[in-house]
């Protein structure tokens, strides 16, 4: 079996459970590239590690926008973990994708009742990349995805400073009927939670359709 | 113009180099469909990864940056060179063994192609290759240095721009892109497969290290690099017996050529190592053999798992409080300062895994190998470790030590290798006495 993170071959001796139940395993290298973050002590808008109540951050956020999101971020967003994503997302290995699917089925076990909505990306930077990076983690866990969002072409993300990104207007639009999301509770998947900006614009236009709930899930905080 | 001979992606050449109008290239796609597989032109793999965007990419070649079945990869064709004087500046002098080997691997250029250059650890392999190298651009023809280890990448090319101060040598490998010229580059193992049916000769150095030994991966590097009536030389301390039978010609070397036996490894045997180690501990007996041999001379402390060097760097730390001691493996971000100073002998004793088992060279200084029943310690491993010692300068009291629970074949073989080779020396009048 191979690490689901760098794929080099595990050696060592398999649990049974390992083998017939869990499909994802870490190295001992990649082990260490992801900490985990404990829910009961996160920020509850963000998930923030580390903060009892709402963060500062949030606290803006509630002034403005007239909601928080309740943020679930399963890691920290540690140097291993940036790591990590430079390899599946920027360079593009595919492969990586399960790196956490353990992990992940466990947190999303928590949102039966949810339609799950990974981040979508732009149709010029999914045909260039080939895959949308959340979707590819979401599959690796069997759940049941939906797509409602599209996104306009914009620069990069992660090349803009924290005052671009805040001040950037929205980008998404809906790709569904609305009929499909009214009363409906929404889970939002996104990769890396940094300044909240995007996935608030996608909560945003969520609830201006009539959505009941509007909660969100990142594998990075 | 230094680009002919590479076949690159748009997006490399865009950033390698901009300046450079790309209508007049070629073009080949970058991955061609066979059967069920795609078939990767640069790296030679076949690939099932598919993408949701619908088209497949390479997961074997990721590292040079992803190619994938939409893109192609732009060369343009190479031109015949003309012959042309070569100043080589090298005041060193060869000892007669080594003069003799260097002449016959250049006249033997003509009718062979796979050649070995069989030489103990520090014989001074490089200095060998000079009469070839020149040779070689003399004739207008192109030629490649390779090898699997960075460092060694590093080393060899000071040494080559030193004794070829007029030639344009590239040196590429994945921290660094030094570009100068087309015929004649230093580069590891994975740039080869940047290039295509480009270089007349290939030399490949250490050929039995990691990761290039029994990853036939690379080899398809080479092989793909190589111009159709390319020779490949084989450059290696510990040969394996594959590369013995598909070479045409070995020279074999058995000797160093400040004329000293190579130092026989000794044996520690302790029973209870791995329960002592179980608890980040050391058997007493060990430690009194590192404080002995510290006493004499530095000590390189190689180590099977990076696990292990940290927790015994701690425990030495504590002990020997007034020994100047660090450790270093793989991806520690500053090896290769932690390396110089090592040179520079500002540690008395560096905790370390494989990777300084080749292509370093450090005066006064003594080895233990800790745990050499260890599976990464092969034979090849341990021969070239045991090479760390005496390599230059005055007589040295450096001792080899393998400190092992159990024999393993590995360890035998490596020792009885030392002592085949010692014996040839001293039967050939290579050295002068055991």
């Amino acid at each position: 079996m191979r690490c689901s993170c760098c794929q080099t071959i595990l050696i060592r001796n398999y649990t049974l459970r390992e083998i017939f139940i869990t499909g994802s395993f870490r190295c001992f290298h990649c082990e260490k590239y992801f900490s985990k973050i404990d829910p009961a002590s996160a920020c509850a808008g963000c998930g923030r590690p580390d903060i009892s109540g709402l963060c500062h951050d949030c606290q803006q956020w509630e002034k403005e926008v007239g909601f928080v999101l309740n943020n679930k971020a399963l890691f920290s967003y540690t140097e291993g973990f940036k790591e990590w994503i430079t390899a599946y997302k920027f360079k593009g290995d595919y492969r990586l994708r399960g790196a956490f699917a353990t992990e992940l089925q466990q947190s999303l076990k928590a949102y039966r009742q949810y339609i799950i909505c990974p981040m979508p990306l732009s149709a010029e930077r999914f045909s260039s990349r080939g895959f949308n990076q959340v979707s590819g983690c979401l599959d690796m866990t069997g759940c049941s995805r939906q797509l409602l969002l599209g996104r306009q072409e914009t620069p990069p993300q992660s090349e803009k400073t924290r005052v671009a990104r805040l001040n950037m207007p929205q980008v998404f639009y809906l790709i569904q009927p609305a009929e499909k999301i009214r009363n409906q509770k929404v889970l939002l998947v996104d990769d890396v939670y940094t300044t909240g900006r995007t996935l608030l614009h996608g909560a945003e236009l969520l609830y201006k359709n009539g959505a009941k709930v509007v909660n969100s899930l990142t594998f990075a905080r | 113009m230094n680009i002919l001979g590479q076949r690159l992606l748009l997006n490399e050449w865009r950033l390698f180099y901009p300046q450079i109008d790309l209508k007049a290239a070629k073009r080949v796609p970058a991955m061609i469909k066979r059967d069920n597989q795609w078939f990767c032109q640069r790296c030679g793999s076949l690939s099932v990864e598919k993408l949701p965007a619908d088209f497949y990419y390479c997961p074997y070649c990721i590292d040079l940056g992803r190619i994938s079945s939409q893109e192609f990869l732009y060369y343009f064709l190479p031109n015949k060179q003309n012959s042309r004087e070569v100043t080589l500046e090298w005041s060193g002098k060869l000892s007669p063994a080594q003069a003799e080997i260097s002449k016959k691997l250049v006249v033997d250029q003509q009718p062979a192609k796979r050649f070995l250059l069989w030489a103990v650890t520090g014989a001074g392999k490089t200095e060998l290759l000079f009469a070839l190298i020149k040779n070689t651009l003399e004739n207008g023809e192109r030629i490649a240095v390779a090898s699997p280890r960075v460092d060694v990448c590093n080393e060899i090319y000071l040494r080559f721009c030193q004794a070829f101060p007029k030639e344009a040598i590239n040196l590429f490998h994945g921290q660094t892109r030094k570009d100068q010229g087309d015929s004649f580059s230093v580069c590891t193992i994975h740039q080869l497969f940047r290039y295509f049916a480009y270089f007349d000769v290939i030399i490949i150095d250490e050929v039995d290290a990691f990761p290039y030994a029994g990853d036939p991966f690379l080899a398809q590097a080479v092989k793909r690099a190589l111009a159709v009536d390319g020779r490949l030389v084989y450059l290696s301390a510990t040969p394996s017996k594959e590369i013995k039978q598909v070479v045409e010609h070995c020279y074999h070397l058995p000797a160093r050529y400040h004329r000293r036996p190579l130092p026989v490894p000794r044996l520690l045997f302790s029973w209870n190592l791995e329960r002592q180690l179980k608890v980040n501990k050391l058997p007493k007996k060990i430690l009194d053999r590192l404080f002995s041999l510290l006493e004499e001379t530095n000590l390189l402390l190689f180590c099977p798992n990076i696990f292990l060097i940290e927790q015994l760097g701690n425990y030495l730390k504590t002990l020997m409080s007034e020994v100047s001691l660090t450790t270093v493996f793989s991806q520690d971000q500053e090896r290769l300062v932690k390396v110089e100073n090592m040179r520079k002998g500002k540690y008395q004793l560096l905790l370390t895994t494989t990777i300084l088992e080749r292509g370093v060279t450090f005066e006064n200084i003594s080895v233990v190998v800790l745990q050499a029943s260890h599976r990464i310690f092969t034979k090849a491993a341990l021969v070239q470790i045991a090479g760390r010692v005496d390599r230059k300068g005055e007589t040295s009291c450096g001792e080899v030590v393998f400190v092992t629970s159990e024999m393993t074949y590995s360890i035998k073989q490596a020792i009885k290798e030392i002592k085949q080779n010692n014996q040839r020396a001293l039967a050939e009048g290579l050295i002068d006495a055991l």
